[in-house]
């Protein structure tokens, strides 16, 4: 996934080119040795919530990177748990100053294809860390102060300015797996779409679950074999959402469920016909009005 | 000479990597009151031997919402069912997942100023004594405390 900065004229958008990274990002990052166990990153991963781990030598320097798509990898390759993260880790670490603007940060990110970007300071050493979530929560807080915004009632709301569903924001595209597929298969398509999450479906094409890379990785370090079925490790219920939704309502949904994206559906629950992440709503820079959409950044899959 | 032999605690809880986080809770509660004193930690043991501890930190750690850094931005936000949310997670996430398997331990020769500079030193509160790999007891900071207090008093 990337995130393209619009090139209709708007590619300057005032609101990025003026924000500070250090005003967006996360001012902690959590880091291990390379010598660590690739099971330690999986448990540091669950017991902090977090993707992703930086990786530090003895003099706290930044040396890699390791996400949960490192660990989906190693379990893909039946590497032991056990194995060093140094022997997984991606490297170099892409990083940014708390100074530099978001706007350049962001391209960064997209340039190198990456969630998430480490926030160094002059001595090299990580200060933070900014992820498209992070991104999100900013936005988000422009949206709340601004007199267009939903929960405003200075300004009437039916003012013409229709808001943003779930379906405009949506990739209108559905990867998905069978219930008896192989964890190995629904590795595979992961990887070779791209995706973050994949539905898994019942002998009827039902949506039955689903299968993080959070999902992986807890499987992975219970010692799961990757030729088991996919139904044996997935997440249920799938946590859906109908087309016609408010952005604000999902962007909502998933920050209380804790997860990154959304299946959305059209006519019945058992017609997924998209998925939402939660990186696609800074898309749409808040969710809830077409007031801003100057300063939209395009997030792509 | 005192030792941890003579310091640390013979009957303690302990919980398996198995079981769930909502359990552990529960043993955690239960640990407390029939000990007397709140219990902030417990070892884990499996097949005999010490895998790890799980203390509260751990558990409070697993509770803070995955977007908190978002509260402060979304204060309009319905939170409703957050915590519901968090303990349905907690039945499938196990002691083993979240476990602090970094485990400092002592053996019953271990002498108090020593247990007292490892527990200083690594900021730890409580340290399993093992003897020939297997958990004998555990000497809690409060104990090491009353007996090198005990003649001030």
């Amino acid at each position: 996934m990337d995130i393209k900065l619009p090139t209709d004229g708007n590619s300057k958008s005032p609101l990025f080119s003026r924000l500070r990274v250090e005003e967006c990002m996360r001012r902690r990052a959590i880091t291990l040795r390379a010598d660590s166990s690739i099971d330690l990153a999986i448990r540091t991963f669950i017991k902090h919530k977090i993707d992703a781990a930086l990786i530090v030598d003895e003099e706290n320097l930044p040396a890699g990177v390791v996400s949960r798509t490192e660990t989906m990898g190693a379990y893909y390759a039946a590497l032991p748990v056990e194995m060093p993260l140094g022997d997984i880790m991606a490297s170099p670490v892409i990083r940014c100053s708390p100074g530099d603007t978001l706007e350049s940060a962001l391209s960064t990110m997209q340039q190198a294809s990456i969630h998430r970007i480490y926030v160094t300071d002059a001595s090299g050493r990580a200060v933070g860390s900014l992820s498209y979530p992070d991104i999100v929560g900013m936005l988000y807080k422009y949206c709340y102060n601004c007199d267009f915004g939903l929960r405003k009632k200075t300004v009437d709301i039916e003012d013409g300015r229709p808001r943003y569903s779930v379906r405009e924001t949506m990739t209108p595209e559905i990867t998905s797996a069978a219930a008896d597929e192989t964890i190995e298969q629904v590795i595979e398509k992961l990887s070779s779409f791209r995706l973050g999450a994949l539905l898994i479906t019942d002998g009827a094409g039902r949506p039955t679950g689903v299968i993080s890379k959070a999902d992986l990785a807890l499987a992975y370090s219970r010692g799961i074999a990757t030729s088991e079925p996919a139904a044996l490790i997935m997440s249920t219920p799938p946590q859906l959402c109908h087309q016609d939704e408010s952005l604000e309502e999902a962007i909502r949904r998933m920050i209380l469920k804790e997860i990154s994206r959304l299946f959305i559906y059209g006519a019945s629950e058992q017609d997924v016909i998209g998925v939402l992440a939660l990186s696609d709503t800074a898309r749409q820079r808040s969710g809830s009005c077409h007031a801003c959409s100057s300063t939209r950044i395009k997030v792509k899959e | 000479m005192i030792t941890a032999r003579h310091i640390m605690s013979t009957d303690f809880y302990s919980l398996s990597p198995h079981t769930s986080i909502s359990d552990a809770a529960k043993k955690f509660k239960e640990a407390s009151a029939e000990q007397g004193r709140r219990v902030f930690g417990m070892m884990v043991i499996d097949d005999g031997k010490l895998t790890g501890i799980l203390s509260m930190y751990d558990i409070l750690l697993f509770f803070q919402p995955k977007h908190a850094h978002l509260w402060s931005e979304m204060k309009d936000i319905d939170i409703t069912g957050l915590t519901e949310n968090i303990c349905s997670k907690s039945k499938s996430i196990r002691v083993g997942d979240i476990m602090t398997t970094e485990v400092a331990t002592i053996d019953s020769g271990t002498h108090v100023f020593a247990i007292l500079e490892i527990m200083n030193r690594r900021h730890i509160r409580r340290l399993p004594v093992v003897e020939n790999g297997k958990v004998i007891g555990i000497v809690y900071i409060s104990d090491l405390f009353f007996h090198l207090v005990e003649k001030m008093i």
